[in-house]
């Protein structure tokens, strides 16, 4: 059973009628431009934007809800920033990016912030290599890991720094079934990110 | 209820897999936190399992318990458990709960389309051989403290809605060959106290509403979920 | 909560069996005989003490859970080298991969002990001081309920009282616990008062006594865990000398005079043993250590992992150790730390120059310091040795070799 979403509902319900506001519906083949940036990717198929941004410079997209399907894009973190909003700065800092990171310190950017945000309680790095993402030379890498409601997830990502700034995209879902099922949507919608 | 049924389905005689629910009880804070119970977990198990067998016993043998696992069976269950409880809070938080659908789950409602699963992986588990449906049960309930009861008192005089309490459950057909979800009764807020024992058999008398299934393995009337 | 009530409640019940099942008693921390694990009487406790309860039945399967033979073989014996055999019968053991220093113990017999914990303690007797003050716990509140039940009615209400402060209450108050997590693995989080802490320090210094391990090694754990506390704070610009959001001292509340009194009471135990058990420790924890050392890295904790480093360093330099400072080192990325773990790697790299990890740490701590064909070589002495690496694709890339 996953507790942090029935704890949401819980949150919803707690709040007064005019809650979050809808969530967007992103068309298949339209162009969207995507973490407040000036990335843009177009889809495939048709998915949903998660109204809250989890991060200052990234965005959310779903198409069975994140615990099921997640896609995250982040449009230019910058130099001292964190990939998401802090859950508990005082106790629980997140990890900065820093412009001056190599290839392969993202992963382990991503593992920290994830293991914080998430609990998550292991995490596995795979397939680290290079990769050419908007335009530029980049990163690109497999994960798996274990979240706090004991399903375990596998996941991608891509990364590019470019002008000091980090550009990437991570996908990650339930290993079982749901992982493999979108994976060619999402490597559609990578191919198709653009600066 | 999912939209692609074939409408005698149900009426054949039909086996179902049922799996130990999953059960969590405890207490809400003034802070709205969580704070599990064990004993009233354990309580709330007693008193389900036994309205559970109860109802059972109306569905003569439609319904099979699933076998005792130990060891990588048991956390392969486990791990379908997580994944459908994971499945089942997505239906209820982007497909059922108003002020949060997505686009395209609003668009399946409009069109009737249910279409969610776990995947056929289901199929492997251990006692699935031998049942056609399985049947997933979990329920949540938090009490509001003290604390959380004054704060809806104050609350109330603002005029701010303030929740105390989430008494969740869902149950859900799984179809064995497929993984998909045919048939799911999901709710934030039942009735029932599951510390009770007269609460657990309210509890589950709702889980079942609308159960697919009559008694004795006839279909029911009515057109379900 | 009446203390007076309580006080004479334990002082009775410590003091009833004359001899023991110990060969050793200390007269001032006596160890009762032990009449087994309560079993409850009636169907109104059946939900707090059900052997075959929901909670263990998850942890049991969890995949958070170490299984590791030898290493649950460790700790199960330390535990019943500290309180023998009979008590040590009763409990099942469940090792979390959970990076924080923490272990807990169910009414029901689960005991959960984290891997951040088997991190941080340097030797059997440390390990053993913590373990048994968590069984101490469970067996007072046993002892509590066994009482009770041998009261008559007239006596209930009184003992509800005591019963209420012995009786855990559950709540949050971690990092770990703050955030709803799966209570099956994670355990609930237990508040203990400060009296029944003084009577589980009491009961706890007992075992060790009676077991021979080295007593001070409790205040030396407390100790450790508190300065941890203090450098994580100091690191994060934060003056703190309160305890309580650390997972273990949400359970135990504790102050600076915490670790005093612990040492106070250990010069007490007259027929004290000294058994450590640093050797057996370190080569039990070994092939565990690399993968403890990288989730406490994740933490993103600079002060408090560079003071567990330093502690577990002082006891027994190894090559891991100065392996994963580097890491902390150059995690954190300054011009300055990319210096220091450089020098951290090399370091390394004399006591054992097969430690891979460590000349691909140094190659990449040398090429974002701008050294790049130093960076170059140690990646390329890296990729020898291990061509199979997950990130070899990248790192050819990064140096220049495809």
């Amino acid at each position: 059973m996953n507790w942090p979403t029935l704890s949401v509902i819980a949150l919803a319900l707690t709040l007064t009628p005019q809650t979050a506001s809808a969530h967007r519906l992103m068309p298949a083949g339209e162009a969207a431009q995507v973490a407040r940036s000036d990335m843009t990717v177009t889809p495939t198929i048709q998915w949903n934007k998660i109204s809250q941004r989890p991060g200052e410079r990234a965005e959310r997209w779903t198409l069975d809800g994140e615990l099921l399907n997640d896609v995250v894009f982040f449009g230019g973190v910058e130099d001292g920033a964190p990939l998401l909003r802090e859950v508990n700065r005082r106790e629980n800092p997140l990890p900065h990016f820093s412009s001056t990171m190599l290839p392969t310190d993202i992963a382990p950017l991503l593992e920290s912030t994830l293991r914080i945000t998430q609990n998550i309680s292991s995490f596995d790095v795979s397939n680290v290599a290079p990769a050419t993402f908007l335009d530029a030379a980049g990163v690109q890498f497999e994960y798996r890991m274990l979240g706090a409601d004991d399903i375990t997830r596998q996941g991608r990502a891509v990364a590019s720094i470019i002008g000091g700034k980090l550009y990437m995209i991570t996908y990650d879902a339930p290993a079982e079934y749901f992982y493999p099922r979108n994976l060619l949507d999402v490597e559609r919608i990578v191919a198709s990110a653009r600066l | 209820m999912r939209h692609d049924i074939a409408a005698d389905a149900f009426t054949q005689q039909r086996r179902i897999l049922v799996f130990r629910p999953r059960i969590k009880v405890g207490e809400q804070s003034t802070g709205g936190m969580f704070e599990p119970r064990a004993d009233w977990t354990e309580l709330a198990r007693t008193n389900l399992d036994t309205a559970l067998e109860q109802r059972q016993a109306l569905y003569g043998n439609l319904l099979i318990e699933a076998p005792e696992v130990f060891g990588d069976d048991a956390r392969r269950v486990d791990e379908y458990l997580s994944l459908f409880g994971a499945v089942a809070s997505s239906i209820i938080n982007y497909q059922f709960f108003v002020g949060n659908r997505l686009e395209t789950k609003k668009a399946d409602n409009r069109s009737e389309r249910f279409d969610w699963s776990l995947g056929p992986g289901v199929g492997a588990l251990p006692g699935a051989d031998r049942a056609d449906y399985a049947l997933f049960i979990f329920t949540e309930d938090h009490y509001g403290s003290t604390g959380r009861k004054v704060l809806q008192v104050f609350g109330a005089l603002a005029g701010v809605g303030v929740q105390s309490g989430l008494h969740a459950g869902y149950a859900s057909l799984i179809d064995l060959r497929t993984g998909n979800v045919l048939w799911i009764n999901a709710d934030a807020a039942m009735g029932g106290d599951v510390r009770e024992a007269d609460g657990a058999v309210r509890r589950v008398e709702q889980l079942f509403e609308e159960f697919p299934f009559g008694a004795a393995g006839v279909a029911s009337s009515g057109t379900g979920g | 909560m009446k203390p007076a009530l309580l006080a004479a409640a334990m002082a009775a019940t410590l003091a009833l069996p004359p001899a023991t099942a110990w060969a050793q008693t200390d007269g001032e921390f006596p160890v009762p005989t032990y009449e087994g694990a309560y079993q409850p009487q009636d169907s109104d406790e059946r939900g707090l003490w059900s052997q075959d309860d929901e909670s263990e039945r998850q942890l049991r399967d969890a995949d958070a859970v170490i299984r590791d033979p030898a290493l649950n073989e460790y700790v199960r014996s330390v535990l019943c080298r500290a309180v023998g055999d009979k008590r040590c019968e009763a409990v099942r053991i469940y090792i979390v991969r959970v990076p924080i220093f923490n272990a807990s113990m169910s009414p029901n017999g689960t005991m959960r002990v984290y891997s951040g914990l088997l991190l941080r303690v340097r030797s059997e007797a440390e390990l053993a001081s913590v373990l048994g003050h968590e069984f101490a716990h469970f067996e007072l509140r046993h002892t509590l309920e066994r009482y009770r039940s041998r009261r008559t009615g007239s006596d209930i209400a009184a003992w509800a009282t005591v019963l209420g402060a012995a009786a855990v209450t559950w709540g949050g108050g971690s990092s770990y616990s703050s955030r709803d997590m799966q209570v099956s693995i994670y355990g609930n989080i237990m508040h203990f008062e400060r009296n029944q802490e003084r009577f589980a320090d009491t009961l706890g210094f007992g075992y060790m006594a009676a077991s021979g391990y080295r007593p001070s090694a409790a205040a030396e754990v407390w100790r450790a865990v508190m300065n941890e506390t203090d450098q994580t704070a100091l690191d994060r610009g934060r003056r703190s000398n309160r305890y309580d959001n650390v997972a273990f001292f949400a359970s135990h509340p504790t102050n600076l005079e915490r670790a005093d009194t612990l040492s106070a009471l250990a010069n007490r135990v007259v027929a004290a043993g000294d058994y450590e058990g640093r050797q057996r420790h370190e080569t039990a924890l070994a092939p565990h250590m690399a993968m403890f050392l990288a989730d406490e890295l994740a933490r993103n904790d600079f002060g408090g992992t560079d003071f567990i480093i330093q502690r577990l360093a002082n006891e027994n330099v190894t090559a891991p150790l100065l392996f994963a400072r580097g890491e902390l080192y150059r995690q954190r990325g300054h011009p300055r730390d990319l210096a220091s773990a450089t020098n951290f790697y090399h370091q390394a790299l004399a006591l054992d120059p097969s430690l891979g990890d460590a000349w691909r740490g140094l190659g990449l701590a040398q090429l974002r310091s701008g050294n790049t064909m130093e960076g170059a070589n140690a990646l390329r002495t890296f990729l020898e040795r291990v061509p199979d690496a997950p990130d070899a694709p990248m790192l050819r890339m990064m140096i220049g070799d495809q």
